[in-house]
């Protein structure tokens, strides 16, 4: 939803007022909310806000977790942290909308020895699989089972990607 | 030795709190997540937290399914926050002893720490959090990027992930109407204020909690510190209208709210918040002595609807409620006078 007054930021203001007997909701961003020096309560923001309605066209899909551009802007959340590389783009805008700034100054998570070993542990149990899946890829299309070749075609591409 | 961070009272800075939202790497966010993964982190992410001591004690893993009746009540004490409590089957909790510390697991994000300390002081609620976020992030790849910090569910949380606030109590700027100015001097800093108990523009009871906004491109900090400098403004101000106030319509009705909770027999939790707001602020101000061991605030928490059953170990119709509502607080303020 969009600020009723400027039209330009989302609504993060809300408030019931009522006029000659007459209730009615506004809905403002934070500038004209200051600004009409308002009190109201605060609801999450939605990417809808900036976006209004969903981009008919947009139908990329976030290969880490399948979510679609149209869901993040329905539910305003993304489906993982790699949405926000894949959909860069689209929500730029509406991150900046939000903070006022893009890039993250704040503290950084040092990546420890244990770390690098779950990761290393991780990794060997994902070469594993894939090299599994591929023996029994080998095996489906000597047997010309091309249905379940395909299927184990699919799970070695995800088990790539997850990485 | 006081067990709650509300055993004691708290003039005008009543807690404060410092949330962060963290997420694990490479893996879909929890409204993503079937059953098993949402079980599957739960006990990964409960493993590596509870598996050590901290300053403040252990952390104990709560499975929420097995604790579903205690949910309504710590949701009304803020452990938990209410998309938690309204979707929280097959989910776990970190709770510590003294309940200042509290992890969502599964919430909007894998993880949700939240610390709170009594009294005006973000900066140990923060440390507390840190030890459990250190923790965390040494021993889990935990979701980031050197762009847009910790990657949170919602992109309002990005960066620091770090969400600070502090709830004040606020009867004489409320009465002056001082709010609707406050709010909106708020909002040009990045800052929000809102009623703590109620909804829509006005809250009971004159609490309101005051928070920052923006957790990209600030540092953790300096979200902090601009709360804090913000925060001892408004006391400042609170302060001074206590000061200037004319006793004796405020002393009127301060002994009135005591005058009714000493003796009705029905008191919804409304007019107790609303009542034992004045109570507190009588007592705060050194109008009226609470000699009782209770400060004036847990009973506010402790006679909320779910709470107030969960403690008698019994559910109750409204009415009843109210009825023993009554009960409790004749009881508790006898040594208030
Ligand atoms: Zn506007
Ligand atoms: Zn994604």
């Amino acid at each position: 939803m969009l600020c009723e007054k400027c039209g330009k930021y989302p609504a993060t203001t809300h408030y019931k007022q009522v006029i000659n007997g007459q209730e009615s909701e506004m809905h403002l961003c934070s500038r004209c909310a200051g600004e009409e020096g308002v009190y109201g309560f605060e609801m999450p923001d939605l990417f809808s806000a900036v976006f209004g309605t969903p981009i008919a066209e947009n139908v990329k899909i976030c290969p880490t977790c399948k979510t679609s551009f149209d869901e993040i802007i329905k539910s305003g959340r993304v489906g993982c942290g790699d949405c926000y590389k894949y959909f860069e783009k689209e929500l730029m805008q509406s991150i900046f909308g939000m903070h006022g700034h893009t890039k993250h100054i704040g503290a950084t998570p040092k990546i420890t020895e244990d770390i690098k070993k779950t990761d290393n542990a991780e990794n060997n149990q994902d070469n594993a699989k894939i090299t599994n899946l591929k023996k029994d890829l080998e095996k489906a299309i000597k047997e010309e089972r091309y249905e379940d070749a395909a299927k184990i075609r699919d799970k070695i591409r995800d088990v790539e990607t997850q990485e | 030795m006081q067990k709650y961070w509300y055993d004691n009272e708290n003039r005008i800075a009543v807690s404060s709190r410092i949330r962060l939202a963290r997420n694990l790497d490479k893996t879909a966010f929890p409204n993503k997540l079937n059953k098993e993964d949402t079980a599957a982190i739960c006990k990964k992410t409960g493993d590596v937290l509870t598996a050590r001591e901290y300053s403040f004690g252990k952390l104990h893993y709560i499975d929420m399914d097995e604790f579903s009746q205690n949910v309504p009540s710590l949701f009304e004490r803020h452990i938990i926050s209410p998309e938690f409590a309204n979707n929280y089957h097959g989910k776990g909790l970190l709770l510590s002893d003294d309940e200042s510390i509290s992890i969502m697991l599964c919430e909007e994000d894998h993880i949700r720490i939240q610390s709170i300390s009594p009294g005006d002081d973000l900066q140990s609620a923060y440390k507390k959090a840190k030890e459990v976020d250190d923790v965390l992030c040494n021993n889990i790849r935990v979701a980031f990027s050197d762009e847009l910090g910790f990657l949170t569910a919602c992109p309002s949380n990005l960066g620091t992930g770090l969400r600070a606030s502090v709830m004040l109590h606020l009867p004489l700027s409320e009465s002056q109407g001082r709010i609707p100015a406050l709010s909106a001097e708020l909002s040009k800093i990045g800052l929000t204020i809102r009623g703590t108990y109620g909804e829509g523009s006005k809250g009971f009871g004159s609490f309101y909690q005051v928070s920052n906004q923006i957790t990209l491109g600030i540092t953790e900090e300096n979200a902090i510190k601009n709360l804090n400098g913000i925060v001892k403004q408004i006391i400042i101000s609170e302060e001074n209208l206590r000061k200037e106030a004319y006793k004796p319509v405020l002393e009127d009705k301060i002994f009135r709210a005591l005058g009714t909770l000493k003796y009705a027999r029905r008191v919804n939790s409304a007019e107790m918040i609303k009542l034992l707001s004045l109570i507190k602020l009588g007592t705060d101000m050194g109008i009226i002595k609470n000699k009782s061991k209770n400060s004036i605030y847990s009973l506010i928490i402790n006679t909320q609807p779910n709470t107030l059953m969960l403690n008698a170990k019994n559910n109750y119709t409204p009415g009843e409620r109210d009825i023993l509502r009554g009960d409790i607080l004749r009881e508790k303020l006898k040594e208030v006078e």
